[in-house]
């Protein structure tokens, strides 16, 4: 949804609020000690690189088990990827103290990305490979069951988000299965790789302005329409649709995205027959 | 089911393969092995009583071949012949081949010891097959997660290999990192073998977590809460405690008490041992490198031999293969430096940084199974510090390999301004496209991924040849 409201900007053309200030994102980053694997910081570096070169203030916080952080404060919120054990401390935390804030936050529409464990921990809840249920926070209606392959590899998704079609590259390392429940959209369908279950070629999901998803890589460098979506639903949740971003040069970035494109899907002018053929087999 | 019962004829058949695979320039580590021991499966363990001191293994994420190399060169200058798997395969076949490439055309191979390096998954397999009397284990970082899962599952991995060691063996960790104690821990606390401590004791600031650190190791192994560092070296290495449950590095047994840097490459140390203390020389630059000699010094003692000519043995170490190998281009000169896992590029970031450097560079990224097929890890190394106020300017980066636009972007949002990046995957003409307007004495480093690496020093030798060959 386009948000209503004037884009300001001011005489050296860099974003400005209604009130004439350099607009801020106040990010929350939550257990960067615990949920950092396969370059999760990668993408919180990303988002700070394109706050600063959009013209906009960055706070960042980080929270882990704990500490006192409330999500509603924030206009941006992430979680990353993490091994067995460091998901168990996480989804006590969750479950005990954050998890409630976080669902409120993002029906107040703060923006969220959330990565393989950070995921599968925000839908109802994850069971281990030794069978031990963790509970999850029930934003996604899914859940998820650890399986006994590892579903590794380079993906691609095809993702419309906001109405908006975005073909999406990272890597995927994950036993666990996600599946989604009625009540949950995923983010995208899979032209290559796994995605949730490695049956459906579904991938993610999405809900209001949060998104799950197994994409690693890191996600946000190399898909920066994803990334700029995310710091628009963060400013349209501080200024209420007042300040908008403009496009930066992302030439680097389309071809790191390109590369992997062509090697998964083959050349452009052949990637229909590509996909029709996946949807064959998976009918 | 084995076709042939005789060790010898399976031996034969090995020796046959390899002397076929070096001929037909295939290099000859991983089929010897793999032919002789569908001939005999067991051959391995017939091997195990043939080194008069026993066997060594070596295994750990980072610094394997490194602290293999040195315990061979170690061992040599003692004046006893080892067995040693040089080429880096460290699968049991690799290992396999190393016992086979010892061996006369007739005979069995002849050893005082055998000093193998061995990689984590196959430490198992290969220690119930050769029963070793010192498993050296270097440190756990954070390597190639989508080869072999997770972290914990390494250590797990390599917990079940040391359980296959005969009781009463010798484990060597390093004191300064969590996840080897907790090794020891799983594998060592009731008596099955007996532990080995190496680690560091000189003065660093303190403080909280090193920034860059792999998250796996800086959180209690037992509790989960976050340990606190009084000094810190290296990732997550140095003198941790757990404040809430008291899980604490333990004193080493062997330790490094001064550390001062030379000119150039050479390091000198004190190393302090339950035999005494001594002065030594390192002629490798850098922490990592520290660590590789008292991982080595550990593994010899160990073994039993005596700590001042192992300490006199570590000047002559050299880095092997790919680490810090210097090679010429079009009157220049290159350092190939191979680069693996996050921990290990920083560490050659932190070198280059403080020996200074040209201004130009090599980062050469590859995705191939052995490189590890996800590059996400360049996102946890810190580029940024070759932004650092200290740090010689970096005038051209030139990104290459398979996955040199992702190199880039990382760079980009390291902060190097696009004007100062290059994209060429092409390994040979990325090297070219470097050393260009650069000092004939000053060598451009090239951080590569393994297969980058070989590629590399492929190329440089091909180019170096019929120049070579002109002149003469």
């Amino acid at each position: 949804m386009p948000s209503p409201g004037t884009p300001q900007r001011d005489e050296r053309g860099r974003p400005s609020t209604p009130t004439g200030r350099q607009p801020a994102v106040r990010i929350l980053s939550l257990y960067p000690d615990l949920l950092d694997v396969y370059g999760d910081r990668g993408n919180l570096l990303a988002l700070i690189r394109r706050a600063q070169w959009h013209g906009l203030d960055v706070i960042v916080h980080q929270a882990s088990t704990g500490d006192v952080a409330d999500a509603r404060r924030y206009d941006l919120i992430l979680l990353g990827g993490g091994q067995d054990r460091a998901q168990r401390l996480v989804a006590g935390d969750l479950h005990r103290a954050k998890g409630p804030s976080l669902v409120d936050a993002v029906s107040d529409n703060v923006a969220l990305l959330a990565i393989c464990a950070g995921y599968q921990l925000l839908g109802k809840f994850y069971r281990t490979a030794a069978g031990e249920e963790l509970p999850g926070v029930g934003l996604f209606d899914a859940f998820t069951v650890a399986g006994a392959r590892r579903m590794v590899g380079n993906t691609v998704v095809r993702a419309v988000v906001d109405g908006r079609p975005m073909l999406l590259v990272g890597f995927e390392n994950h036993a666990g299965r996600t599946m989604l429940g009625k009540g949950a959209r995923p983010l995208g369908d899979v032209l290559a790789g796994w995605g949730n279950n490695g049956s459906d070629r579904r991938e993610g999901a999405i809900w209001r302005n949060a998104v799950g998803t197994y994409l690693h890589g890191s996600l946000l460098p190399k898909n920066p329409e994803l990334a700029d979506w995310l710091l628009q639903k963060a400013l349209d949740h501080r200024y209420r649709g007042s300040v908008r971003l403009e496009s930066l040069d992302d030439g680097l970035e389309h071809r790191a995205k390109d590369v992997m494109l062509r090697r998964l899907l083959g050349p452009p002018a052949l990637r229909p027959l590509t996909w029709a053929r996946r949807r064959a087999e998976v009918r | 089911m084995a076709i042939v019962e005789s060790p010898r004829l399976a031996l034969m058949a090995g020796k046959l393969a390899m002397a076929a695979s070096r001929r037909l320039g295939w290099g000859g580590s991983t089929w010897p092995g793999r032919i002789a021991a569908a001939l005999d499966p067991a051959l391995l363990e017939r091997f195990a009583p043939i080194p008069r001191l026993g066997s060594v293994l070596v295994t750990g994420t980072n610094g394997k071949t490194t602290t293999t190399q040195a315990l061979s060169h170690i061992a040599r200058l003692q004046g006893l012949r080892p067995i040693h798997n040089g080429s880096g395969a460290n699968l049991s076949w690799g290992v396999l081949s190393a016992f086979i490439e010892h061996a006369p055309w007739t005979g069995l191979p002849r050893a005082d010891v055998a000093v193998l390096e061995v990689d984590e998954a196959n430490l198992h397999r290969v220690a119930s097959a050769l029963r070793p009397r010192v498993i050296v284990v270097t440190n756990f970082f954070r390597d190639q997660l989508d080869r072999y899962g997770e972290l914990d599952t390494t250590v797990r991995r390599v917990a079940e290999g040391i359980r296959q060691a005969p009781r009463g063996s010798r484990v060597v960790i390093c004191a300064d990192d969590p996840m080897s104690e907790w090794l020891a821990e799983q594998a060592c606390s009731d008596g099955h073998c007996s532990v080995l401590r190496f680690g560091l004791e000189v003065p660093t600031p303190g403080g909280g977590p090193f920034p860059g650190a792999a998250a796996d190791g800086t959180r209690c192994m037992r509790c989960g809460s976050p340990y606190r560092y009084a000094r810190i070296y290296y990732a997550q290495l140095g003198h941790y405690a757990c404040p809430s449950c008291g899980h604490a590095r333990r004193a080493p047994d062997l330790r490094v008490e001064a550390l001062e840097q030379e000119s150039g490459e050479a390091v000198r140390l004190r190393v302090v041992t339950p035999q005494g203390r001594y002065d030594a020389s390192l002629a490798m630059a850098g922490i990592h490198n520290v660590y590789n000699a008292l991982a080595a010094t550990g593994g010899a003692m160990a073994l039993g031999l005596r700590a001042p000519q192992i300490v006199l043995a570590l000047a002559g170490m050299r880095p092997p293969f790919g680490r810090m190998e210097r090679l010429a281009l079009a009157g220049r000169q290159l350092t190939l430096i191979l680069v693996k896992n996050p921990a290990g590029f920083d560490g050659v970031l932190r070198t280059v940084a403080h020996q200074g450097m040209p201004g130009h560079m090599v980062f050469a990224l590859n995705d191939l199974a052995a490189d590890g097929r996800d590059v996400s890890w360049i996102w946890d190394v810190r580029f940024e510090q070759l932004l650092a106020p200290h740090a010689p300017r970096l005038r051209l980066a030139v990104c290459s390999g398979r996955r040199a636009h992702d190199m880039a972007v990382r760079l980009k949002y390291a902060g190097i301004p696009p004007d100062r990046l290059a994209v060429q995957p092409a390994i040979v003409r990325a090297m070219r496209l470097a050393v260009e307007g650069v000092a004939p004495d000053q060598p451009v480093p090239v951080l590569a991924t393994y297969t980058a690496m070989l590629q590399a020093r492929k190329g440089l030798v091909a180019h170096a040849l019929p120049r070579d060959s002109a002149a003469g």
